[in-house]
C-alpha cells in the first residue's frame, strides 16, 4: 500500500465534521473545484467554503450502529471510498473488507456484520469517478483560513487544545440525572478529559464541547445516574 | 507523624492543569493518569517527554497543559531533565530566577521509552541522583505507532508484532520486564506503582514523594482501549481489575525498602481481567488455552506468596 502526502486530492473523506476546520488536520487543503468531499454526518454542514466543491453526506455512524452495534467506521469509510472512485467493484470491496478483518483476527460474525455494513454503504453512495490523471489544478479554490479567526496559537499559549472541540467525536452522550445523583464526585474524578466540573453544590456539569463520549463516567457512577443517548446534535 | 492530605475522594484537588481537547483516544488511561498526577504535583511543573502517545497531546501549536512541556528524542528524556534541572538551579543560584519560580522537572514517557529505548539514560539519571520525577504511563506496548510489543508487554498478549500464530499460540512469549525492580535496584529515594483506579493511593504517593530530593519514579498502569481492545468506558474498571487480580501490585519503595500499599484481601482470578480484552482473546477462543492462563495465574500467585509471608 502506498502512503504519503496527497497534495491535490480527487476526493477526501472526513469521519467527523469537526475535523473539517481543524487547524492541524486541514483536510480541505489542496482541494480543487472538481474534487469531492464526503462527510460522515447525519446533517449538512453549512459552511461558506464548502459551496465551491461537491459535498456528499452520509450517516455512516448510524449505519455502523445498525449493522455492527458499534461506532466502528473503517469498513464503512473504505466502502464509500471505493464507490466514489468508480474504479472498484462491490465484489472486490467486500472481499477486501473480509480479508482485512480476518487478518485482524476478528470473529466471523463480526466480519459478516462489517461486510453487510460495507455493502449498504457502497450501494447507497453514488459514484463520482476519479478526475482525469492529466489534471493539473491551477490554483486552490477551497481557501480555508485555518488560523486567524481565533488568533494564531504561539509557543507560549497554554491550555489551547480547548480550541479543538472534541465533542464531535461523541457517538453517545452521557447525561446526568440530577434526581439520582448524590454529588459523590466520582465521575468528575475519573473523566480522563477533565470534561466534568462540579457546580457550587458539588453536582457534576459535563462540558459537551469537549466530552469525547468515552462513557467512563457512566460506568463508574455508583448510582447509575448517568444515562446514555445517541448523539445527534453535532454537525 | 505526617499529616495525610488525601483521605477521601473529596480531597482530590479541584484545580485542573490539563484542559480538554487533546487528540488522545477517548478513554485513554494515560491521559487519566496524567490529569490526576498533575493535580497532586501542582502547577509548577515542566514536563520532559520522549516520543509516545502522550507526545500527541502537545503537538504544536496546541497543548492541553497549563504547565510547560519539553519534547526530546526517545532515548534521552532523563538527560533532558538533567539539563533543565541544572539550568533552573544555576539561574536560581545566580539570582536570575526567583526561587518561587522554581519548577518540578517531570519526565513522562510510555513504557517503550521507559523500558527499552530510554532505559540507559534513566539509569544514568538515577545513578547521579538527579532531582526529578519520572512518570511512566505503561500501556504495555508501543501504542502510538500501532501497538507493537515492547519489553513491557505481558506474556500471553497479542500485539501488532506478537500476533498469536500456530507456532506461537500465546502471542507474546516473553515476560514483562520488571521496571519497578530495575529502578529500585538503583536505590533511589522513591519508586512507586500507581493505578488510575486507585486515586487516593496515587495522590498519597505523589504527596509522599514530594518530601524527597533526588529521583522519584512512578510506574502507572495505563489502560489503552485502542490497543487492549476494550470499550472506552471500561478503562477504570480494567485498571481496578488489574489491581484486584494481583496482576498490578500497588507498592512503593523508599530507598529500596518495599511496602505494598494495597493488598487485595481475596484476589480475583486473572481470567476476569484477561477475558475482557481483545489482546488476550486468543487465550479463550476458538479453544481455551488453559495452560497459558494457568501460567499467568501461577506467576501472579508466586509473586504474592512472597509478599504475604
Ligand atoms: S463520556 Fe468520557 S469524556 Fe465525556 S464526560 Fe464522561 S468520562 Fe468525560
Ligand atoms: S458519579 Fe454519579 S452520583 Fe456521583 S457525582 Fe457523578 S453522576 Fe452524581
Ligand atoms: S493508543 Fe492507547 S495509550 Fe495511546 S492515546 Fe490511545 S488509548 Fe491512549
Amino acid at each position: 500500500m502506498e502512503r504519503g502526502h496527497i497534495f491535490n486530492p480527487s476526493y477526501v473523506l472526513v469521519t467527523t465534521p469537526s475535523l473539517l476546520f481543524d487547524m492541524t488536520v486541514k483536510p480541505l487543503e489542496g482541494m480543487a473545484e472538481d474534487s469531492v468531499l464526503f462527510v460522515n454526518s447525519p446533517k449538512e454542514v453549512s459552511i461558506e467554503q464548502l459551496k465551491k466543491i461537491r459535498v456528499i453526506y452520509g450517516d455512516l455512524t448510524g449505519l455502523a450502529l445498525k449493522y455492527v452495534g458499534k461506532d466502528i467506521l473503517s469498513a464503512a469509510m473504505g466502502a464509500v471510498a471505493c464507490k466514489l472512485s468508480g474504479l472498484i467493484s462491490l465484489q472486490s470491496t467486500l472481499g477486501a473488507v473480509e480479508e482485512e478483518l480476518a487478518e485482524l483476527g476478528l470473529e466471523t460474525d463480526i466480519i459478516e456484520k462489517n461486510v453487510q455494513l460495507a455493502k449498504e454503504c457502497y450501494l447507497s453512495t453514488e459514484s463520482v469517478g476519479l478526475r482525469g490523471l492529466n489534471h493539473k489544478p491551477l490554483h486552490k479554490v477551497v481557501e480555508v483560513r485555518y488560523l486567524g479567526e481565533k488568533g494564531i496559537p504561539d509557543l507560549l499559549s497554554v491550555g489551547n487544545t480547548a480550541l479543538r472541540k472534541t465533542g464531535s467525536w461523541r457517538v453517545f452522550k452521557p447525561i446526568v440525572d440530577k434526581n439520582l445523583c448524590t454529588a459523590c464526585s466520582i465521575c468528575y474524578i475519573y473523566c480522563p478529559e477533565a470534561c466534568i466540573s462540579l457546580d457550587e453544590r458539588g453536582y457534576p456539569v459535563i462540558n459537551y464541547d469537549h466530552c469525547k463520549g468515552c462513557l467512563v463516567c457512566t460506568t463508574e457512577c455508583p448510582r447509575n445516574a448517568i444515562r446514555v443517548e445517541r448523539e445527534t446534535a453535532w454537525s | 507523624m505526617s499529616i495525610i492530605k488525601y483521605k477521601t475522594l473529596k480531597d482530590v484537588p479541584k484545580e485542573e492543569f490539563l484542559v480538554p481537547g487533546t487528540p488522545l483516544c477517548a478513554g485513554c488511561g494515560a491521559l487519566q493518569v496524567m490529569r490526576l498526577f498533575h493535580k497532586a504535583l501542582g502547577g509548577d511543573v515542566v514536563w520532559v517527554n520522549a516520543a509516545g502517545c502522550v507526545t500527541l497531546m502537545a503537538t504544536f501549536p496546541y497543548t492541553p497543559l497549563k504547565s510547560s512541556w519539553f519534547y526530546i528524542a526517545m532515548p534521552s528524556a532523563p538527560a533532558g531533565a538533567q539539563g533543565i534541572r541544572d539550568a533552573l538551579d544555576i539561574l536560581i543560584k545566580k539570582g536570575k530566577l526567583d526561587p518561587t519560580e522554581n519548577l518540578k522537572v517531570v519526565v513522562v514517557t510510555g513504557d517503550g521509552a521507559a523500558s527499552d529505548i530510554g532505559l540507559q539514560a534513566t539509569s544514568g539519571a538515577i545513578h547521579r541522583g538527579l532531582d526529578f520525577f519520572y512518570l511512566c504511563v505503561d500501556n504495555e506496548a508501543y501504542g502510538n505507532t500501532g501497538f507493537q510489543a515492547s519489553s513491557s508487554s505481558p506474556m500471553g498478549s497479542g500485539t501488532a508484532t506478537t500476533k498469536p500464530t500456530h507456532l506461537y499460540p500465546a502471542g507474546n512469549v516473553l515476560p514483562k520486564k520488571d521496571l519497578f525492580e530495575i529502578w529500585r535496584s538503583h536505590r533511589p529515594p522513591y519508586v512507586a506503582t500507581i493505578s488510575p483506579s486507585h486515586v487516593i493511593d496515587m495522590l498519597r504517593k505523589v504527596e509522599k514523594s514530594l518530601s524527597f530530593k533526588g529521583p522519584k519514579l512512578f510506574l502507572a498502569l495505563s489502560p489503552c482501549p485502542t490497543g487492549w481492545g476494550a470499550e472506552t468506558s471500561e478503562s477504570v474498571k480494567l485498571a481496578k481489575l488489574a489491581v484486584e487480580t494481583g496482576i498490578w501490585p500497588l507498592k512503593e519503595a523508599v530507598y529500596g525498602e518495599v511496602t505494598h500499599t494495597y493488598i487485595p484481601s481475596k484476589r480475583k482470578p486473572v481470567e476476569d481481567y484477561l477475558k475482557v480484552q481483545r489482546r488476550f482473546a486468543h487465550l479463550f477462543k476458538p479453544v481455551k488455552n488453559e495452560s497459558i492462563i494457568a501460567e499467568i495465574q501461577k506467576q501472579v500467585d508466586e509473586y504474592w506468596s512472597k509478599v504475604e509471608h
